[in-house]
C-alpha cells in the first residue's frame, strides 16, 4: 500500500469521525482497555552431547491497548521477544524470526451505522474464504494480520467491502527462514433479496513473493455466491462458484473451486450436507469451506466429493449423538503416467455427548481410509467431567491419534487427569506417549497449574515434557515442536 | 560478565515487576463501557452492541463450535436467558468460527436449543479487541449503566453459579458496588 493511499484512507476515516462526533447517536465514551501477557519458557536440552541442543530461555511479552472515543477506536499491540541463545531455537518455533521489540498491531477503527473502516492491521476474509482468508489462529499460534486498510458499507439491501494491504504467511516464513512481502487487494458485494435470499461475489488479486527465484507471482481469483437462510423455516442453503488463475514463474495455471451446502432442521435432528470440488485452487491466502472436523487436516487444492453430517438430541436420556460420512477423491487421471487409480478417501466419524446430573462425557472416533495412498488415520477422543463438592470437578481426558502407512506408523496418545475448582483454577497432570515404527516408545510427563487470583489475572505454569506433533484447528495445521522444561504465562486484563 | 548476568536475569525481573503491578492494580470491577461492535447475525441482520444495552444487563460471550468448555457453558446460559430475559437480561453469543465452517454454526445452535441472539465475528477483529489472547469462552457482563461489571475468561463447572449471582445482583440493584457483587472475585 502506497503512502499516498494510506494518507487518503486516514483522511477519509478522520472525515467520517468528525461527522460521527456531530451525530447525537454516537457514543461519547472514552476508555482504555487492554491486556498484558507475559510468557517465559525454559527449554531444556534433549541431548546433552549435542552442541545444537542446549538449554535456552524464551521470554515474550505482549501488551495491547485500545482507546475508544465516539465512533473511533485506536489500538496497538507491542511485543518484546528475547531468546537467551538464538542459535538453539527450535526451527518449528513460529516466533524465531522476530526479536526485541516490535509493533505487531496498530489500527484506527471507525464504526458508523452504515460504514465501518479500519486503517492499520486487521484480519479479513471474503465470503466463505474461497477468494481471501487471512485469520489469526491461536491454537496454532498464527498471528500475522494484513497491514493496510479495509472498509464495509451497508445500505438497505446492499453490502460492499474492500480490502488491501501487505501480508506475510507465518508458516511459509518459518519454513524458509525469511519473511515474504506479499500484497492482496480485493472486494465483495452482496445483495439481500426477498425471502431471506442473497446473491453476491468477490474478487481478489494477490502479488506473492516467490520462494525461488526472486520475483512475484500473480494470483487472480473471483467467485459468485448465492444462498438463503431459514427457507421454509427449516432450510439454509449456500453455494459459491470460483475461478482462479495463477501466473507463476514459467507457467500460468488455472483452477476452480465449487462449494454447496444445505442444512436442515427437523425437530431434534439437524442434517448438514455439503459438496465440494476444488482443483488447483489453493494459494497462500485462501481457505475454502469444509464441514469436517476442526481438529483434522484437509486438502483444499485438489479434492472433490460429498459429506453428510447428522446430529440428534435425545431429550429423554440427555444425550446428543452425531455422525458424519464423507467420500472424497482428487482430479488425478487414473491413466496418467505413474498415476494412481484415483485418490479415493473415505472418512467417517461419530460421537456421543452425555449429560447426567453432575457427570458430563463426550467421546468421538474419527476414521479416514486413504486407500489409494495406503494411509489410514484414526483419532479417538474422550473427555469425562465429574462434579465434586460445591464447585469442584474431576476431569479425565484421552486423546489418541494414529497414522498407519505401508511401512511406517506413528501414534501419539495424550492423557490428562485434573481437578478444577471454580473460580480459582485448575491443576492437571499430563501423561503422553509416542509409538513410531523403528523407535522405542517415548514417554512424556507434565503438570500444569492455572490459577485465577482474580478474573482479571490468570497465571499458568507448566512443567515437564510434551511430544508436540500435528495440531489442527479451523482447517489449518502445523507441526508443534517438542518441549521439555518449564513454561509460565501471566495474563492481566485491564 | 555483569552484562551477561543482567541479560539473563532481566526477563525474570521484568516478569516479577509486572506481576507486582498486576497484583497491586486497582481491582474495581466496573471498567467503563465495553468496546462497541456492529456484527451480522446468523439471520443476516445487523446487531450493534450499544443499541442493545438500553438499560439491560447484558452478557456478551465469545464462543466457537470447536470449543468444548463453550459447549458445557451454553446450556447454563440458555437456562439463565429463559429465566431472566423478562427481568432485563440479554445474552449475546458472538461466534468466532472462521468463514469456512459457517455452515456448522446453525446446526450447532439448533442442537443446543439456543434462543439468545448470535452474532458472527468470522475475522475475529472484535474478539481481538476484547481479548487478544483469544481464550474461549471469553465473556463480559455489562451492567444497566452500560459499563463492564466483570470479565469471565474460560469456563469451569460451577462458574455458572457465580454468574447467576452476579446477574441477579445487577438486575435487582442498579447501584450495587460491582466489586462486592461476586464472592471470590476481586476483579
Amino acid at each position: 500500500m502506497t503512502r499516498a493511499s494510506r494518507l487518503l484512507a486516514a483522511a477519509l476515516l478522520l472525515l467520517a469521525a468528525t461527522a460521527a462526533a456531530d451525530d447525537d447517536d454516537a457514543t461519547k465514551s472514552y476508555r482504555i482497555f487492554g491486556q498484558l501477557t507475559t510468557e517465559i519458557e525454559r527449554n531444556q536440552a534433549e541431548d546433552e552431547d549435542d552442541p545444537n541442543d542446549g538449554d535456552y530461555t524464551k521470554f515474550k511479552q505482549l501488551a495491547s491497548f485500545n482507546i475508544e472515543w465516539s465512533r473511533l477506536t485506536i489500538g496497538a499491540q507491542g511485543e518484546y521477544l528475547y531468546y537467551s541463545d538464538a542459535e538453539l531455537i527450535d526451527p518449528l518455533d513460529l516466533d524465531r524470526l522476530r526479536s526485541d521489540f516490535e509493533l505487531r498491531k496498530y489500527y484506527i477503527d471507525y464504526k458508523g451505522s452504515k460504514l465501518k473502516g479500519r486503517l492499520g492491521t486487521f484480519y479479513s476474509s471474503l465470503g466463505r474464504g474461497l477468494t481471501l482468508y487471512v485469520q489469526k489462529n491461536d491454537v496454532l499460534g498464527l498471528d500475522e494480520p494484513i497491514h493496510g486498510a479495509t472498509a464495509e458499507l451497508t445500505l438497505k439491501h446492499l453490502e460492499l467491502s474492500v480490502v488491501g494491504g501487505e501480508v506475510n504467511d507465518p508458516l511459509l516464513s518459518n519454513q524458509y527462514s525469511r519473511n515474504f512481502d506479499d500484497r492482496v487487494y480485493g472486494g465483495r458485494a452482496v445483495v439481500r433479496l426477498p425471502l431471506d435470499l442473497y446473491v453476491g461475489g468477490s474478487a481478489v488479486r494477490a502479488e506473492l513473493e516467490r520462494t525461488f527465484p526472486e520475483g512475484t507471482d500473480e494470483i487472480d481469483v473471483w467467485s459468485v455466491e448465492a444462498g438463503g437462510l431459514g427457507l421454509w423455516g427449516v432450510l439454509d442453503l449456500a453455494g459459491e462458484w470460483s475461478e482462479i488463475e495463477k501466473d507463476e514463474f514459467t507457467r500460468v495455471k488455472e483452477g476452480w473451486g465449487r462449494y454447496v451446502s444445505a442444512a436442515a432442521y427437523v425437530g431434534p435432528v439437524s442434517i448438514l450436507a455439503e459438496y465440494k470440488d476444488y482443483f488447483n485452487f489453493s494459494y497462500r491466502y485462501n481457505l475454502p469451506p469444509n464441514a469436517g472436523r476442526a481438529d483434522e487436516s484437509y486438502d483444499h487444492n485438489d479434492v472433490k466429493g460429498p459429506r453428510l453430517l447428522v446430529s440428534a438430541d435425545i431429550v429423554a436420556t440427555g444425550s446428543i449423538v452425531h455422525g458424519s460420512y464423507a467420500r472424497f477423491n482428487s482430479h488425478k487421471d487414473p491413466s496418467s503416467p505413474g498415476g494412481t487409480n484415483g485418490d479415493a478417501q473415505v472418512e467417517w466419524y461419530a460421537g456421543l455427548e452425555q449429560t447426567n446430573g453432575r457427570v458430563y462425557f463426550q467421546g468421538s472416533y474419527f476414521d479416514r481410509d486413504w486407500s489409494d495412498r495406503g494411509i489410514q488415520q484414526h483419532h479417538t477422543i474422550g473427555d469425562l467431567h465429574i462434579g465434586v463438592g460445591g464447585s469442584g470437578e474431576i476431569i479425565a481426558g484421552y486423546d489418541e491419534r494414529v497414522e498407519e502407512a505401508a511401512y511406517f506408523s506413528l501414534g501419539t496418545t495424550r492423557t490428562t487427569l485434573g481437578y478444577s475448582l471454580s473460580p480459582y483454577g485448575t491443576a492437571t497432570l499430563r501423561y503422553a506417549w509416542e509409538d513410531r515404527t523403528g523407535f522405542d516408545r517415548e514417554d512424556f510427563w507434565g503438570a500444569e497449574i492455572q490459577y485465577l487470583p482474580t478474573r482479571r489475572l490468570t497465571v499458568t505454569v507448566f512443567g515437564g515434557s510434551d511430544p508436540g506433533g500435528l495440531v489442527c484447528a479451523g482447517g489449518q495445521c502445523r507441526i508443534e515442536p517438542r518441549f521439555k522444561g518449564l513454561r509460565g504465562n501471566l495474563t492481566w486484563r485491564f | 560478565m555483569m552484562d551477561r548476568f543482567r541479560a539473563r536475569r532481566a526477563p525474570y525481573l521484568l516478569l516479577g515487576a509486572l506481576l507486582a503491578v498486576a497484583l497491586l492494580a486497582p481491582t474495581n470491577g466496573s471498567a467503563g463501557p465495553p468496546p462497541d461492535f456492529r456484527l451480522q447475525t446468523l439471520d443476516g441482520d445487523w446487531l450493534t452492541l450499544s443499541d442493545e444495552l438500553d438499560g439491560k444487563v447484558v452478557y456478551v460471550t465469545f464462543w466457537a463450535t470447536w470449543c468444548v468448555p463453550c459447549r458445557r457453558e451454553m446450556p447454563h446460559l440458555e437456562k439463565l436467558y429463559e429465566e431472566l430475559a423478562d427481568q432485563g437480561l440479554l445474552i449475546i453469543g458472538v461466534n468466532t468460527d472462521p468463514p469456512g465452517t459457517t455452515s456448522k454454526i446453525k446446526p450447532y445452535i439448533k442442537r443446543y436449543g439456543l434462543t439468545y441472539p448470535t452474532a458472527l465475528d468470522p475475522d475475529n477483529n472484535v474478539l481481538d479487541k476484547y481479548n487478544p489472547t483469544r481464550e474461549l469462552p471469553y465473556a463480559v457482563l455489562i451492567d444497566r449503566e452500560g459499563n463492564v461489571h466483570q470479565v469471565f475468561p474460560g469456563y469451569r463447572a460451577g462458574d455458572e453459579k457465580l454468574l447467576r449471582e452476579a446477574i441477579l445482583e445487577l438486575l435487582a440493584n442498579d447501584d450495587a458496588d460491582p466489586a462486592e457483587a461476586v464472592p471470590g472475585d476481586a476483579g
